[in-house]
C-alpha cells in the first residue's frame, strides 16, 4: 500500500449520503472514516474470520448507490480487509444498491435474492465474486451491535447503532416523499402515463414496505441495549 | 384428514450453519444440506457445509429434537466417483439420519455400506410413479421419495395409495418446470447442469448487464431475459428466460413465479404427503427464519382443524414479498403447465 494513500481514500469513500449523521461522523474527516473503518474491520474480523474470506482474497468488490453517493471499494488479503482508493480501479464486481438495501445485506437483515428479485440489489462484473462475497457473508454469522460493542465499548456501539436506524428512517422519509412527488410531477406534466404512474407508486410503497422491514429488523436486534442510554 | 394420520414432517433448507439453526429456531422438523462440493444439487460458490459445520449443525438440531438429511443428489462421473461415496459416509459418520439419493450406483453404496442410514430418493431421480417408487424400495430399500415438481396432486394421491413409500413434496420456494434429474437445459449453452454439476445457470457464465435502463441477463453471452425498469427480477435461468417463439415474445416455458401451496395445505394432507419440502438452500437465513416460520404456523393450523384452514392473508403476503417475481403459483398441483 504506498504511503499517503489515506488522503487518496479521503478523495474516493463518499459518505454523504448518510443524512444527518451523528455529530462524532460528521465531524470526522473521510481519511479518518477510512481507517476508522479498516480497523473496525480488522478487530471484527478475528483471524478465523479473515480466514474463511480468503477466497475472495484479491478481488476488487465496489459498493454503491444508484446514484454513486456512496462508493466504497475493498479488498481482502491476508492480512485484513482493505478499503482502496477507486480510482483507476476496476473492480471484479460491483454491488449496487440504495443504502437500507446495502445496511440490510451487511447486517443479515434481508435476503439479498429478495433485494434482487425486487430490483433493489444488483450485481455486475464477475457474479461468481459477487456470490461468492454473498455466501461468505451468510455464513458469518455474528451480531454487528455485539461486535461493535465488544470492540467500541458500548457508548460508541451505541451511537453508531442509531446512526445506522437514523439513516435508514431518514432514507425511508426521502425516498418515499420526494419519488412520490416526482410521480406525481411527472404524470401532471405528461412525462408518465397514468399506469405508469400508478405502477411506480405500487413499486415506491413495495420500497417503503422493505424499508420499514429494515427498520423493523434494525429494532429486533437491540431490545434493552438502548433502553439505557 | 384421516384421524390418526401423522402430520406431515416439514423439511427445511440450509446452505449453511446460521440458515440451519433459523430452520430449527423457527420450527423445521427436519433440516436438509449438502457438503461443500460438487456432490449436491446446490453446488454454488461459498455455499453448504464443511465437514465441522455439518457436524455441529447435526449436534445442534438434535438438541432440539429436529433431524437433518444430507443431500448427495448429483449423478457420478465415472473416472472418480469418491467425492460422493465420501459425502455418504460423512452424512453417516456425523449422524445424519438420512441420505437424499438420485444415482442408482450411490443408492446400492448406501445400501451395503450403511445399511442402517435412512434412504430417500431425491427429486433428481425423476420418479413420478408407483412402480419406480417399488422398485427403488424393493432393490435399494428406500423409505422416502421426493417428488418431481411436475406431478399433480391427483398423481401423488395416486401413488400414496399404491406404495409404501413416504411421499415428499415440494411446498414452497423456486418452481423447477422440467423432469428433474433429466433437464440438460443449462449444459446446452453453459457446459453444467444441475445433474452432473450441481448447477443450473452457473454463476460464471451469468452476468447481470444494464443496457437503456433495462437490466439485461445473458448466460455465457446469451441474452436470456431483459427486464424492463421496475419489473420484478428472476433467477437468470432458461427456462425462465423470455423467447421469441410463434410471433410472439415471452415466457415461452413457465413464468418465473415461486411455487406456493398454503392454499393446499387441507388436499395435501389427505393425500397422505409425510414430508413438505421448502425450496432455498441458496437463500439467506432471513429467508429461512421467515419462510419457515409462516409454514409452522400454517401446518399447525391445518393439523389442528383441517376444515376449517385457510391461509391467511400475512402468510401469503409474507411469501410473495421473497419470491422469485414478486409472486407465487401453485405449479403442477393444479395448474395446467404452458
Amino acid at each position: 500500500m504506498p504511503s499517503g494513500w489515506h488522503n487518496e481514500v479521503a478523495d474516493t469513500l463518499k459518505l454523504k449520503v448518510l443524512p444527518q449523521p451523528d455529530i462524532f461522523l460528521r465531524l470526522m474527516p473521510g481519511f479518518a472514516q477510512a481507517q476508522t473503518l479498516e480497523l473496525l474491520l480488522s478487530r471484527i474480523f478475528t483471524p478465523d474470520r479473515l480466514e474463511r474470506l480468503q477466497p475472495l482474497a484479491d478481488k476488487r468488490l465496489l459498493f454503491c448507490t444508484p446514484g454513486r453517493e456512496l462508493e466504497l471499494l475493498m479488498c481482502v488479503d491476508g492480512r485484513g480487509i482493505h478499503i482502496l482508493p477507486i480510482r483507476g480501479e476496476v473492480p471484479d464486481v460491483t454491488i449496487r444498491g440504495d443504502l437500507a438495501a446495502l445496511t440490510a445485506l451487511c447486517l443479515g437483515l434481508e435476503d439479498s435474492d429478495t433485494l434482487f428479485f425486487c430490483r433493489r440489489l444488483l450485481l455486475t462484473g464477475d457474479t461468481s465474486t459477487g456470490l461468492l462475497f454473498k455466501n461468505i457473508l451468510a455464513n458469518l454469522d455474528f451480531d454487528l451491535h455485539d461486535e461493535l460493542e465488544q470492540h467500541l465499548g458500548k457508548r460508541v456501539a451505541d451511537m453508531l447503532w442509531r446512526t445506522a436506524e437514523q439513516a435508514v428512517s431518514v432514507v425511508e422519509r426521502l425516498d418515499q416523499s420526494l419519488a412520490s412527488t416526482g410521480v406525481a410531477l411527472g404524470e401532471r406534466f405528461g412525462l408518465v402515463s397514468a399506469e405508469r404512474a400508478q405502477s411506480l407508486e405500487t413499486e415506491i410503497s413495495k420500497m417503503h414496505e422493505m424499508q420499514a422491514k429494515l427498520q423493523s429488523g434494525l429494532e429486533r436486534r437491540r431490545p434493552g441495549r438502548l433502553a439505557s442510554t | 384428514m384421516n384421524p390418526g394420520r401423522e402430520k406431515p414432517e416439514l423439511v427445511c433448507p440450509a446452505g449453511n450453519l446460521p440458515a440451519l439453526k433459523a430452520a430449527v429456531d423457527a420450527g423445521g422438523d427436519t433440516v436438509y444440506l449438502g457438503f461443500r462440493n460438487v456432490s449436491n444439487a446446490r453446488n454454488f460458490e461459498g455455499l453448504n457445509f464443511s465437514r465441522e459445520e455439518a457436524k455441529e449443525g447435526i449436534l445442534y438440531a438434535h438438541a432440539r429434537d429436529s433431524r437433518v438429511f444430507v443431500a448427495v443428489n448429483t449423478s457420478p462421473n465415472s473416472h472418480d466417483i469418491s467425492p460422493w461415496t465420501s459425502s455418504i459416509d460423512m452424512a453417516s459418520e456425523l449422524g445424519a439420519d438420512a441420505v437424499i439419493l438420485a444415482d442408482i450406483a450411490l443408492l446400492d453404496y448406501a445400501k451395503k455400506h450403511h445399511p442402517g442410514l435412512r434412504r430417500h430418493l431425491s427429486v433428481q431421480a425423476s420418479a413420478g410413479n408407483y412402480e419406480a417408487l417399488n422398485f427403488y424400495a424393493r432393490e435399494f430399500g428406500i423409505k422416502r421419495a421426493v417428488m418431481p415438481r411436475i406431478v399433480t396432486l391427483d398423481t401423488i394421491c395416486d401413488i400414496h395409495a399404491k406404495t409404501c413409500v413416504e411421499i415428499e413434496i415440494f411446498v414452497s420456494g423456486g418452481l423447477c418446470v422440467m423432469a428433474e434429474g433429466r433437464c440438460w437445459l443449462s449444459s446446452y449453452v453453459t457446459g453444467d447442469s444441475p445433474n452432473m454439476n450441481g448447477v443450473c445457470s452457473p454463476a460464471h457464465a451469468v452476468r447481470f448487464e444494464e443496457e437503456n435502463d433495462s437490466l439485461e441477463v445473458k448466460l455465457d453471452g446469451v441474452l436470456i431475459n431483459r427486464f424492463a425498469p421496475g419489473e420484478p427480477a428472476a433467477y437468470p435461468t432458461l427456462c425462465k428466460g423470455r423467447f421469441e417463439a410463434c410471433g410472439m415474445q415471452g415466457h415461452v416455458m413457465e413464468d418465473p413465479y415461486s411455487l406456493n401451496a398454503l392454499e393446499m395445505l387441507p388436499d395435501i394432507f389427505a393425500a397422505g404427503v409425510r414430508g413438505l419440502k421448502i425450496e432455498g438452500r441458496q437463500r439467506s437465513k432471513h429467508y429461512v427464519r421467515t419462510v419457515v416460520s409462516i409454514w409452522r404456523a400454517a401446518v399447525d393450523a391445518c393439523a389442528a382443524d383441517p376444515d376449517a384452514y385457510q391461509a391467511r392473508a400475512e402468510w401469503m403476503t409474507g411469501l410473495d414479498a421473497m419470491s422469485e417475481g414478486g409472486a407465487h403459483t401453485t405449479g403442477a398441483y393444479v395448474d395446467e403447465w404452458r
